[in-house]
């Protein structure tokens, strides 16, 4: 089976609470992936680029692709914003990939932003909640977490288990996130820690919950054909998949099975021609806790309810038999809405070039991301090997 | 003559319950004439609502959907004489006319089994029916009101009450996860909370509000001729198959609704819109329950502890106030613990 495309550089400025504002995040993140590029590349031979954001806080919804192109110097070039809530760092790689394989662009620029930390919290909040189904879970007074809460109940109800395969995501993950220099949070917790912080959304917990960060991640990607120009060692992408489901949990009909995802992971498979038992490791969309468990099995690397099991195992730490969020996932590595899936995109580059430091996983020659938007109503799913 | 009455706090008989904090004279009201209905057997019949009493915070455009009939509003500060007066009206009226006493008082001053001290907010519905079901002795016209309004009501209604079985009391209680009465005094009213107060909530525009109202308030849903399907909320389209030519609706339970999911919010974990409630009273309980097969809403748990309502557990409904946006209080459902049997 053939490579649809490669990423031939990748950038990624640190998520947090940062002083920079959107334009500074954007120039970093561009910048630092022209850098990445072995051979080097020319901002003139961007064909095409796409801004995955939600446009948090609304502080330039509109056409904001435009200030992406003049605040790195690709002005002219076509430029799109990309929005699915969360996800749409996936989907504005997928729209990049379709780009250069229909032969309207030979390099296409990818980049995922959000400033999340500079608004108010009452602001904030408001926010957080504008994905989700706003006129009726979001009037019975839910927000994501607590969508995700009763997720979470239905969950260890129909799997008769209690909250510690949650703790154990929460804490795997920080342990991962400790040592990635970009992480929002780069401090190990413990699963009591995790268990024994306050209620958000019961039965998750602060620790359960993503943070807010600010950041930006940005990828450029090439044809197949000329990736090599760019680099001996480009990451080819292999396989994509994209899916949709109802927008309100209330309107599915199973709680504790995404469609959207199982979808995207099917086609992706399917397109790249290889199996699961391939993969080298996996990025997840881990917002909370359990959207791993959940990703695990919707994913299909686990059986209906072993998500916790193999959890609990230790399979899915960084030195177990299918490493899961090395970077610290969306839990420690931090969330900036539009720049996570080109996040995930960017940990897929260093760790198949080896590139990835202390947090390497040895030996990596594929990988998968998956990104989903709010409590699952997209998803997009993406295979990466390394040429 | 008065065919059914219902009389909803403040001051029930026995005093173990006070108006919540999520209730006023508007979901009072509505729920006696829902009551009332709902006892008498003829939920489609037609019926007209005189609508009596003080309420700072009812909005004219929300009432009548509310109470899913015409109404007349009388804006007072309902006097016993206002209250027989209106009796008399709806005596002579038509069949099913009601009339709705609905007060908010400002003040909560704790349980009481004295109706005429009693605060926060409560209701009496009275329905009338021209020449069936039991008189009420003595007739409206004999009555001597008492001098404040929700003294005439609950003497009214004492009488209905006695009078037989045409006449029927209404009665629920908030239960705690021990079966026992839960202790409501912790819950301050919102009666006074400020319509104001929120600045950015759900933007949910008043006229996407109103048209879901049948839905929200009623669980009206849409039935599909040609796949059978059930859509809820009502869209004008099968969510099942996509047509939009043979749909009718229909009135989906409203009690013995089954616990799908359950989430308890804490600090935090709310919308904007929320946190004067979570800052007056502390974490909510939020479920997932199931109307019909595969037809589900997302329901707040009201009147009991946060954490009472368990998966598998049965829950009741009720009309409740949920926040207030653009000036007003947006309405809806929300779930309370089924009393045990």
């Amino acid at each position: 089976m053939g490579h649809r495309a490669a990423i031939v550089g990748a950038g990624h400025t640190r998520f947090g609470a940062l002083d920079a504002g959107p334009r500074a995040l954007l120039r970093s993140a561009v910048d630092l992936a022209f850098q990445s590029v072995d051979r080097g590349a020319e901002r003139t031979a961007v064909g095409e680029a796409f801004l995955a954001s939600l446009g948090f806080g609304g502080w330039q919804i509109g056409n904001s692709s435009a200030l992406l192109a003049e605040e790195t110097g690709i002005v002219g070039v076509p430029t799109t914003r990309i929005e699915n809530a969360c996800a749409s760092g996936g989907f504005a790689l997928r729209a990049a990939v379709h780009s250069v394989e229909s032969g309207a662009a030979e390099l296409v620029l990818v980049v995922g932003l959000e400033k999340m930390t500079d608004l108010a919290q009452a602001r904030r909040r408001y926010w957080l909640g504008v994905s989700g189904d706003t006129e009726w879970e979001r009037l019975a007074g839910l927000t994501f977490a607590g969508v995700y809460g009763l997720i979470a109940s239905r969950f260890l109800a129909d799997h008769r288990a209690g909250p510690e395969a949650l703790a154990e995501v929460a804490s795997k993950n920080h342990e991962n996130g400790a040592l990635n220099p970009n992480a929002h949070f780069q401090k190990r917790v413990s699963r009591d820690d995790v268990l024994r912080a306050p209620r958000v959304a019961d039965p998750l917990g602060v620790y359960d919950c993503c943070p807010v960060s600010d950041g930006a991640a940005a990828v450029l990607v090439a044809s197949a054909e000329t990736a090599r120009r760019f680099t001996d060692t480009p990451v080819f992408v292999d396989g994509l998949g994209a899916g949709s489901d109802r927008l309100a949990v209330q309107e599915r009909a199973d709680l504790t099975r995404f469609a959207a995802t199982r979808r995207a992971a099917d086609e992706a498979f399917r397109s790249a021609g290889y199996g699961r038992s391939t993969l080298s490791f996996i990025e997840v969309h881990d917002c909370f806790t359990i959207a791993e468990l959940l990703a695990l099995e919707d994913l299909g690397f686990a059986g209906p309810g072993e998500a916790a099991r193999l959890t609990l195992e230790g399979a899915t730490r960084r030195t177990g038999r299918l490493p899961v969020n090395p970077d610290g996932g969306l839990k420690a590595k931090g969330h900036p809405i539009g720049a996570t899936g080109v996040s995930q995109v960017y940990e897929a580059f260093v760790q198949l070039r080896g590139a990835a430091g202390a947090r390497q996983v040895p030996g990596a020659e594929r990988a998968l991301t998956h990104n989903v938007g709010g409590a699952g109503a997209t998803a997009a799913v993406s295979l990466f090997s390394v040429g | 003559m008065v065919r059914a009455a219902v009389y909803l706090p403040p001051g029930t008989a026995d005093g173990h319950r006070v108006a919540g904090s999520d209730e006023d004279g508007l979901t009072l009201g509505a729920t006696a004439v829902e009551r009332v209905r709902e006892n008498l057997g003829e939920t489609n019949d037609p019926i007209s609502v005189e609508l009596l009493g003080d309420y700072p915070t009812a909005d004219e455009w929300a009432v009548p959907r509310l109470l899913g009939a015409p109404a007349t509003i009388v804006r007072t500060p309902a006097t016993g004489r206002d209250l027989v007066a209106a009796l008399g009206r709806a005596e002579a009226g038509a069949r099913g006319t009601a009339v709705v006493l609905a007060v908010e008082l400002p003040e909560r001053s704790g349980v009481t089994s004295r109706p005429s001290s009693a605060t926060g907010a409560g209701a009496v519905a009275f329905w009338f029916e021209e020449g069936r079901g039991q008189a009420l002795p003595p007739t409206v016209a004999s009555l001597v009101p008492e001098p404040s309004a929700i003294g005439t009501a609950f003497a009214v209604y004492r009488r209905a009450a006695a009078s037989g079985p045409a006449a029927w009391a209404g009665e629920w209680s908030a239960v705690g996860p021990s079966g026992r009465p839960v202790d409501l005094h912790r819950i301050a009213p919102l009666v006074g909370l400020s319509t104001a107060a929120v600045s950015e909530g759900a933007y949910v525009p008043r006229p996407r509000y109103l048209e879901s109202l049948p839905s929200r308030w009623q669980f009206v849903a849409e039935r599909c001729g040609q796949c059978g399907g059930l859509t809820l909320p009502a869209r004008g389209a099968c969510r099942h198959c996509g047509r939009s030519d043979d749909l009718r609706s229909v009135a989906l339970p409203r009690d013995g609704l089954e616990v799908v999911a359950t989430t308890v919010i804490g600090p935090g974990g709310q919308p904007t819109e929320f946190d004067p409630q979570v800052g007056a009273l502390g974490p909510y309980e939020v479920v997932l329950a199931e109307l019909a097969p595969g037809v589900r809403v997302t329901l707040q748990v009201t009147d009991a502890e946060p954490g009472a309502v368990r998966i598998g557990d049965r829950v009741d409904t009720r009309l409740r106030r949920l926040y207030p946006m653009e000036g007003a209080w947006r309405y809806g459902r929300k779930a309370v613990p089924r009393p045990p049997p």
